[in-house]
């Protein structure tokens, strides 16, 4: 049976909370109300966010997040701080640390691809996002991480981007593509093409010499940082299994975005990492047992004068925007059913009517949520 | 029903670029304008990228990448990389079944996988070939949030200069030329009336606009509550010395519409300055849970978009 999702407890106990979901279900929001909440137990928190549109700055009333963590203002005993993830800084740090030799650094920042692929492909972001995560959780001293992952279509996806890119760089692309392009790109381009690789030559084709050329020399350069990516990444994993670290999927009261949580349980549950629970957001709340007004309460609007007026239409109105409330209510109630017959742990948050700018709301939806 | 004309009217283009933050009910207005355009006698066809329905979540059709008849004049489709690629090459390439195998080797996947942009380029090309061909007269495209789809955009202007021959680089030509034609691609974004997704929409307009040159507009404000209460209203109802548990709930209902509404206004007095041409969209309040509720869902968010969709003339 469903139980209820105490993140009072989660803050409280866990490490690092990583907060997963499609986009526009409140993640940023949410990570962020859960650093206040820490804060006010007396924690140290980070807040650590990817998103690129400065949102969570926004919402800490603050008017641009550093790449460092800046300390927020908070009423409480414990501390805030929160950062945003530069995928190009982190990623060009990365490199810098394992790359055997400057020319290969060198190499490697010079390359077009690697300027396009370290803040755009698939995958990066969230490798990136987690080695920052390891880094703070090794050096700087807070009592809890809360990660908020890159806006993503599905919450599985940030999962799944890591091992994408580890794949990539160990597959059969870079054994096939480093030999004849990297010689190439070195030596004389006559070499490739006499490479006798069906494969290759389609592609090239397909894309271009350039293109294949420069990703060759790329894979080239980065194949000899693999082990070392390669231990990082492991890193990773094994501090996302740590007991003290805990997913906490995120969703809106939609059909989408419910329809995330199996997948997004079993997949935890199979890799072997704990799941907090679901935390519902703007959930519209009302009372099921609610009923149309009777005649005393009819009587009783459209008795009602202000000043000694009359309001006009007062009843309609009344009547229309109840009905609303009603089949809002009834609609997200419906939408959930699915998730209260399940065995994770729920935490709907009722629809807050106000926006969230400043740290005065962000403490209020902190109150809402322990 | 023939919607007066205004400045942001459609008319002519053949593709309709609908975006936004996440949340905001980018499909919803997509299939709104999608389904204005069939009523007006365009033969349109819906599209998206989205790998993870089955079937659309509105019009309740399979998605597939062949576009399936929805009704006269509205079809739906979804765009995989993977098949925009297989169709690009064995429209490009002679003897390319040589090749089928291929396509289901590990070092493939990687490949499409990696190179950067390269299946954004295809799905584009996809979009590209429906625009221009003779099946349809709009494509209007549910496009990704605000994050991919900034990268969408900047794929056709990385290949040109990462390519400087050949047929991708041909093919990006085409699809960058049709994107920045404003007689043929408009991009209209769609927000709620709250001030992150305001701001985020306001930056990504900025974006098309200056840093592409891309037609941008209107701004499809979605999810508008209704204003129907005064404050002294609200607080003569909340100070009502007795009232039964039913007439408590409503009251509760007016008053937090109330506050509601009074976040939006202050949302959207951020838009005042903007010169932004706005479309307000009303929530629509109604489940949409069984097939025919979608369906009236859709109708309704048509109707409130029809001002946008011009008529065939």
């Amino acid at each position: 049976m469903t139980s209820h999702l105490q993140l009072e407890r989660t803050v409280a106990e866990q490490r690092i909370i990583i907060c997963c979901g499609s986009g526009g279900v409140g993640k940023t929001t949410t990570g962020a109300a859960l650093g206040v909440l820490a804060a006010r137990q007396g924690r140290s928190a980070l807040v650590m966010t990817i998103d690129p549109a400065h949102r969570l700055a926004q919402a800490m009333g603050l008017a641009a997040l550093g790449h460092e963590p800046e300390p927020v203002a908070v009423d409480a005993p414990g501390s805030l701080a929160a950062m945003m993830l530069d995928t190009k800084r982190t990623f060009d740090k990365l490199v810098e640390q394992y790359a055997p030799s400057s020319q290969v650094r060198e190499a490697i920042f010079a390359n077009e691809y690697y300027r396009q692929l370290s803040s755009s492909l698939g995958g990066s972001r969230e490798l990136v996002a987690m080695e920052r995560v390891l880094e703070a959780v090794n050096e700087e001293g807070y009592d809890l991480l809360i990660v908020d992952t890159p806006p993503a279509h599905h919450a599985l996806d940030f999962l799944d981007a890591p091992g994408r890119l580890i794949d990539l760089i160990d597959g059969s692309l870079t054994s096939m593509l480093v030999k004849p392009y990297g010689l190439a790109a070195r030596a004389q381009f006559n070499l490739f093409r006499q490479s006798s690789a069906m494969t290759l030559k389609f592609m090239e084709r397909l894309t271009g010499f350039e293109m294949l050329a420069d990703l060759s020399e790329f894979l080239l350069a980065f194949s000899s940082m693999f082990d070392g990516f390669k231990e990082r990444s492991h890193r990773v994993m094994e501090l996302m299994r740590e007991p003290s670290t805990t997913f906490l999927l995120i969703c809106a009261p939609e059909e989408s975005s419910l329809q995330q949580v199996g997948q997004f349980q079993a997949r935890l549950r199979g890799e072997n990492l704990g799941i907090a629970g679901v935390l519902v957001n703007r959930v519209h709340v009302c009372d099921p047992e609610a009923g149309d007004l009777d005649g005393g309460a009819l009587s009783t609007l459209s008795q009602m004068t202000v000043e000694g007026r009359p309001l006009a239409g007062l009843v309609d109105r009344v009547e229309a925007a109840y009905a609303e409330h009603r089949i809002l209510g009834a609609a997200d109630a419906r939408a959930m059913q699915g998730l209260m017959g399940g065995d994770l742990p729920v935490r709907t948050v009722p629809h807050f009517r106000r926006d969230l700018h400043s740290m005065f709301d962000l403490e209020a939806f902190a109150e809402v949520l322990g | 029903m023939v919607a007066p004309a205004s400045s942001s009217a459609l008319s002519s283009e053949r593709l309709v670029i609908v975006t936004g933050k996440g949340g905001v009910g980018k499909t919803a207005v997509a299939t709104g304008i999608a389904s204005a355009s069939a009523q007006a006698g365009l033969r349109t066809v819906l599209v998206t990228l989205d790998a993870r329905d089955a079937r659309h979540p509105l019009l309740d059709v399979p998605l597939e990448y062949q576009p399936y008849r929805v009704s006269a004049g509205l079809a739906a489709s979804r765009v995989d990389s993977l098949q925009a690629v297989q169709e690009y090459v064995r429209r490009n390439f002679p003897f390319s079944s040589f090749y089928e195998g291929f396509f289901k080797t590990r070092a493939f996947r990687d490949f499409s996988a990696a190179a950067p942009g390269f299946e954004e380029l295809m799905c584009l090309g996809k979009l590209y070939d429906l625009a221009s061909g003779r099946e349809f007269d709009r494509v209007v495209f549910d496009a990704p949030a605000t994050g991919h789809m900034k990268l969408l955009l900047e794929v056709p202007g990385v290949t040109l200069r990462a390519v400087q021959v050949g047929p991708l680089n041909h093919n990006a030509r085409k699809i960058q030329d049709l994107i920045l034609d404003s007689s043929r691609t408009r991009v209209v974004l769609t927000t709620v009336p709250e001030e992150m997704a305001i701001q985020e929409a306001l930056e990504l307009e900025a974006y098309c606009r200056d840093t592409h040159r891309i037609a941008v507009g209107p701004l499809v404000v979605n999810r508008q509550v209704p204003d129907r209460f005064t404050s002294t209203e609200i607080a003569a109802l909340t100070s009502l010395p007795e009232a039964s548990t039913n007439l408590r709930e409503a009251i509760t209902a007016a008053a937090n519409e109330h506050e509601e509404v009074q976040s939006q206004r202050a949302a959207l007095e951020k838009l005042g300055g903007t010169g932004c041409e706005l479309l307000m969209v009303p929530r629509l309040v109604q489940a949409r849970v069984e097939r025919h509720e979608k369906a009236q869902f859709v109708a309704a968010l048509a109707e409130h978009v029809s001002t946008l969709v011009g008529a065939r003339t």
